[in-house]
């Protein structure tokens, strides 16, 4: 899929070099009042964050509700926004676990908007509790995810789940790589404790590790 | 069973946020508009057209005032009409008095939170909206009871060129149009211009690089405040 800007991109690739220069460009017209800028970066990294989003709160319109607050706060909070390697994907990955945590409180400020805003196929839907698409899901591991601490889960996401450099990750946090990769151990560790009594949800999430280092 | 988007949902989503960037670009200090004000105020960025009576900063529009506004009253959600646009008006801009502490918005142009320190001192928020041939209505949404004080006025802009200076480099406000060399700055204490160049924040190239400059600049940065000449230096900016 090509962009506005004719350059080739993969939905969560955050490589470093020249790929994300032209996402540099668009930030920085998007806060210069390009609307369309913006609409790029939504349709860059929509999908990336709706799957996410999938997997923390398991239900379609719950998860849509998440993306648009999440895009929605990275324009309203713009100029807090920790741009990672000329890119806000990680900025908004993190927004994403935040709101997700707490979708009723999350969500609150843009409740009216929200509930205006059309749909193919409206209301939560009960039998779509889990989808097969996307990545593995299982009730231990949306549990064990669900149950870390809002700072454990913030960065076994952007690190286990989305593949982020330990660099990046501090990035985004406010944290320092050394803090970073601390972190990140006892996160990991507590993970593990909560599925040592489901093999097959650890092997899930040790096989999604397998992107990062 | 689906791994996106409900498609209308998304598209409807992205119109909804590309309307929303563009039509709420322009900033000046007052209420705080959706969180966090800048670090560095960027001199100009459509706010300076306010200056009628100064000459602006190069690179901004230069505002004629075709019919002023009167001020009108209202207390929580109504609808104004403003009337036809007179003939040579381009914009209209439009200046919100909060009277009451709370949410506001005029829908499709704003929004923003009054605090009660603003309701006290009768702080205002202004912003521009372009005329449009059968949209001469605004509607001001507010908590039932709020009070408040709205004036629009229909202006004709014309944006300015840029400087030059003797080194042959440009000054002005940044603008949607284009970045000058010398870009115009205000923070309160210093008025002037930092190179456009100093302002873009330098990439790191790697990840190590990267985690090297979190640790020795702790993420802040230092730059000159020049005069238009690009060489005399009155001030410094520091960048969060």
């Amino acid at each position: 899929m090509m962009d506005a800007s004719g350059n080739r991109w993969t939905p969560g690739g955050h490589g470093w070099g020249v790929g994300n220069k032209s996402e540099h460009d668009l930030w920085a017209r998007s806060l210069k009042g390009d609307g369309e800028a913006f609409g790029v970066l939504f349709d860059r990294h929509h999908p990336v964050v709706f799957r996410r989003a999938l997997y923390l709160v398991g239900e379609r319109s719950a998860a849509e509700d998440v993306v648009a607050t999440a895009f929605l706060e990275l324009w309203r909070r713009r100029d807090a926004v920790r741009v990672v390697d000329g890119s806000v994907l990680a900025w908004l990955l993190v927004t994403t676990t935040n709101v997700s945590r707490n979708i009723r409180r999350g969500t609150r400020r843009y409740r009216a908007l929200l509930e205006r805003l059309p749909r193919l196929e409206p209301g939560p839907d009960a039998a779509e509790v889990y989808f097969s698409a996307g990545p593995p899901q299982d009730d231990e591991l949306v549990a064990a995810l669900g149950a870390l601490r809002e700072r454990d889960l913030q960065i076994i996401t952007l690190v286990v789940l989305e593949g982020f450099s330990i660099a990046d990750a501090a990035q985004v946090l406010g944290l320092t790589p050394n803090a970073a990769k601390v972190r990140l151990h006892r996160a990991r560790a507590r993970l593990r404790e909560r599925l040592a009594g489901h093999p097959e949800a650890l092997r899930r999430l040790t096989s999604e590790e397998g992107v990062s280092s | 069973m689906s791994d996106s988007m409900d498609p209308l949902f998304a598209a409807s989503l992205r119109q909804e946020l590309v309307e929303k960037v563009r039509t709420t670009k322009r900033r000046r200090r007052g209420w705080r508009i959706g969180g966090a004000m800048a670090g560095v105020v960027l001199a100009g960025t459509g706010a300076a057209a306010v200056a009628t009576n100064q000459s602006p900063i190069p690179g901004t529009d230069q505002v004629q005032v075709v019919k002023a506004g009167a001020p009108i009253d209202g207390t929580g959600t109504r609808t104004v009409d403003l009337g036809q646009a007179p003939k040579g008006a381009t914009d209209v801009e439009v200046v919100l008095i909060c009277r009451s502490s709370g949410p506001y918005s005029v829908v499709g142009v704003f929004s923003g939170t009054c605090s009660d320190v603003d309701a006290q001192k009768a702080n205002v928020v202004s912003f521009w909206k372009p005329v449009r041939i059968g949209d001469n209505r605004l509607t001001v949404k507010a908590d039932p009871g709020a009070r408040w004080t709205l004036t629009a006025s229909f202006s004709k802009r014309t944006r300015t060129k840029f400087g030059v200076n003797a080194d042959g480099k440009t000054f002005g406000a940044d603008t949607d149009e284009g970045t000058p060399d010398l870009v115009a700055v205000d923070n309160g204490q210093v008025k002037g211009y930092v190179y456009a160049k100093d302002l873009e924040e330098p990439m790191p190239r790697n990840p190590a690089e990267a985690a090297h400059w979190n640790e020795t600049h702790g993420g802040r940065r230092v730059i000159p405040v020049y005069t238009s000449d690009g060489h005399t230096v009155i001030g410094h900016f520091v960048i969060d």
